[in-house]
């Protein structure tokens, strides 16, 4: 184009950057002068005798005086924080609480920079974090979304909430681009980034007006080099909560990886072995002491499931002695068992307790012709004794059977994790991720 | 090399024109809003000096925008229910004039969308999707805005006190931006897209204060 006075877009032609200069606004309340930073400031808390002002375009209008309790903060309004090479300025502080627990503190603090404007730093039990606003938006409803729930905002990221629930304004001061309130209360809903990683991106809202911003969690070495500090209490670094989630649920998924093979293995246990010998003795055969019919062993150290079932048991007691007879008359080993069944009801509810069978295992030494020497005795109800068996008995013993005790142990102990991870799920569902 | 040279109106002090488009400039010495379209010059008032040194940009600023160099040519501040906006003219380098708008630091660049039928202002609620040119914009806000001051040279007629009601709309990705202006019948319909701090660069940043 013609007429162009190229020269005037050489660089370093243009007019150097008019100087920042803070606002003077005297507080009409104590008439203390007030260095106001932000051009943009709607509300300044009187540095002198905490006053609220409201700044419309022609005059500071007292809001109140603050009666609230003044709260602790490490930074000071003033206080200079260097972020991402930008030289930021603390301009207001904000302590917010949860739930009416004023244990239960955020400590907000607005930092400014005159070119770069502002954005938030944040302390809450420690764990500091940045945000700033932002127009990317959930790609759908947040209502009745709870910790760790999934959210996708629109540019396809994948979130996971950490918490949600309802800040509440105690105590302000500095100045503010919109006039805040003690007791505001604003919902929020926070999240981070899936997968892991320190990216955050949070919800907040009052009414229908709802603003967005995202942002990161810092470990407090990073605030600290910010700062140009030492004294700053903080975490150097915290797990997400999607962290958390995605360990929680591969434990949960490994008990239940644990629990399914356990119990293919308990059913192997249950129900290996081959049968070899299936005998019923009478009580007088029981009573007087009677052999099974003999049973080879193919080799040493093969393992015997014995099955002592007694069908006929009712609110009784049997006492079995076992002898391990290798050949005619050596006794490889004694055992004993003893078995009993009680039923009955009591308040219109039927109970039972015991058993009318008994498994015993025993390794044989050596291979060879086996039989048992099988003798009991039986009585009903609350007998303490009895000289003869009133009940039969059968015996089966079953060669090449597991043991399957130890799956019943790591059985319990899947299922105790697996407990726990679904607990510790619940929590962190309910925003509890403190421990 | 200016393309005219303009006197105030109000106090006769001259003043250089170096883009042919300028339509109204706000006089430096004076503070005289002064309406120029090459047939006429007329004054419409004296009206307060912006406040400087709050904004990325600033007028006489220069710098680069996508890599093609830039100066700024003045400004119109509104004022609105939860602050202010300002709306930049930038000369670029080949003489094109480009309006880039400044709302709490943030930067948009936008271009008049014609012919786009909008519903009526008092329709429009925060939540609400706006359907228009392929995309979907979600209302951010709805107010009124109040034009409260020129600076430098502008290559649009602002009246300084004109009130209008507005809305503003952003895509869920955060990308593009919608602005409706009720300023006129037909309102005017503006969209563009939210600039990232790097794709402007500015000669003196300011960065240390």
């Amino acid at each position: 184009m013609s007429g162009i006075d190229r020269n005037r877009f050489g660089l370093g032609s243009g007019r150097s950057r008019p100087a920042h200069e803070s606002l003077a606004i005297r507080c009409p309340s104590c008439g203390s002068p007030n260095a106001v930073k932000d051009g943009g400031a709607k509300l300044v808390v009187c540095g002198h005798c905490g006053t609220h002002l409201e700044l419309n375009r022609d005059e500071a209008v007292v809001l109140g005086e603050s009666r609230v309790k003044k709260w602790a903060f490490p930074l000071e309004l003033g206080d200079r924080f260097r972020f991402k090479g930008v030289q930021h300025e603390v301009i207001a502080r904000m302590a917010q609480i949860e739930d009416g627990d004023e244990t239960e503190v955020t400590r907000d603090y607005l930092l400014y920079h005159p070119s770069r404007g502002s954005m938030w730093l944040s302390e809450y039990m420690g764990k500091w974090s940045w945000s700033r606003p932002t127009h990317l938006m959930p790609a759908g409803s947040v209502s009745g979304l709870d910790a760790t729930d999934a959210l996708q905002t629109g540019d396809g990221r994948r979130w996971v909430v950490a918490e949600t629930g309802e800040y509440q304004l105690r105590y302000v001061d500095g100045s503010l681009p919109w006039v805040a309130r003690v007791g505001d209360r604003v919902r929020y809903l926070e999240c981070e980034i899936a997968g892991g990683g320190t990216e955050q991106y949070e919800v907040t809202w009052e009414g229908q007006q709802r603003e967005f911003g995202i942002g990161a969690s810092l470990p407090v070495s990073a605030v600290r080099r910010a700062l140009g500090r030492k004294d700053v209490f903080g975490v150097e670094k915290t797990t997400s909560v999607a962290a958390k989630v995605q360990a929680v649920k591969r434990i949960m998924a490994m008990a239940a990886i644990g629990l399914a093979l356990n119990g293919v293995a308990l059913a192997y246990c249950w129900f290996s072995g081959s049968e070899i010998l299936n005998e019923t003795f009478t009580p007088d055969q029981l009573t007087e002491g009677a052999f099974t019919s003999a049973f080879p062993v193919g080799s040493g150290g093969t393992l015997l499931k014995i099955k002592l079932r007694s069908s006929g048991l009712s609110n009784a007691w049997m006492a079995v002695n076992l002898a391990v007879v290798q050949g005619e008359a050596t006794v490889a080993s004694v055992l004993d068992a003893d078995i009993s069944y009680y039923h009955g009801s009591s308040g219109g509810e039927s109970w039972s307790e015991g058993k009318r069978s008994k498994s015993l295992y025993l390794k044989v030494p050596t291979e060879g012709n086996y039989h048992l020497l099988v003798q009991g005795v039986s009585g009903l109800g609350n007998s303490a004794s009895a000289d003869e068996a009133s009940h039969g008995l059968t015996v089966t013993v079953l060669r090449g059977a597991s043991l399957y005790h130890f799956f019943i142990v790591s059985t319990i102990l899947c299922g105790l994790v697996f407990a726990f991870a679904m607990q510790g799920h619940s929590r962190l569902r309910g925003g509890d991720d403190d421990d | 090399m200016p393309v005219a040279n303009v006197n105030c109106p109000s106090c006769g002090a001259g003043h250089d024109i170096h883009n042919p488009g300028i339509l109204m400039y706000r006089c430096e010495y004076c503070g005289t809003t002064v309406h120029w379209d090459k047939e006429k010059v007329r004054a419409a008032g004296k009206h307060a000096v912006l406040p400087e040194g709050f904004t990325r940009l600033y007028t006489g600023a220069t710098g680069s925008l996508f890599n093609k160099r830039f100066v700024v040519l003045g400004r119109a501040r509104y004022a609105f229910d939860r602050g202010y906006w300002d709306e930049w003219a930038l000369e670029q380098h080949d003489g094109s004039l480009t309006w880039l708008t400044e709302d709490n630091h943030e930067l948009s660049v936008q271009t008049r969308a014609e012919g786009i039928p909008v519903e009526p202002f008092d329709r429009h609620r925060v939540g609400q999707a706006i359907a228009i040119q392929d995309r979907t914009f979600v209302v951010e806000e709805v107010g009124q805005a109040e034009c409260i001051g020129i600076e430098g040279d502008l290559p649009r007629e602002f009246e300084v006190g004109e009130t209008y009601g507005f809305v503003d709309a952003s895509t869920r990705d955060g990308r593009y931006n919608l602005g409706i202006e009720y300023d006129d019948d037909p309102p005017s319909v503006f969209v563009g897209r939210w600039l990232k701090a790097a794709s402007l660069q500015l000669d003196d940043e300011g960065m240390e204060w």
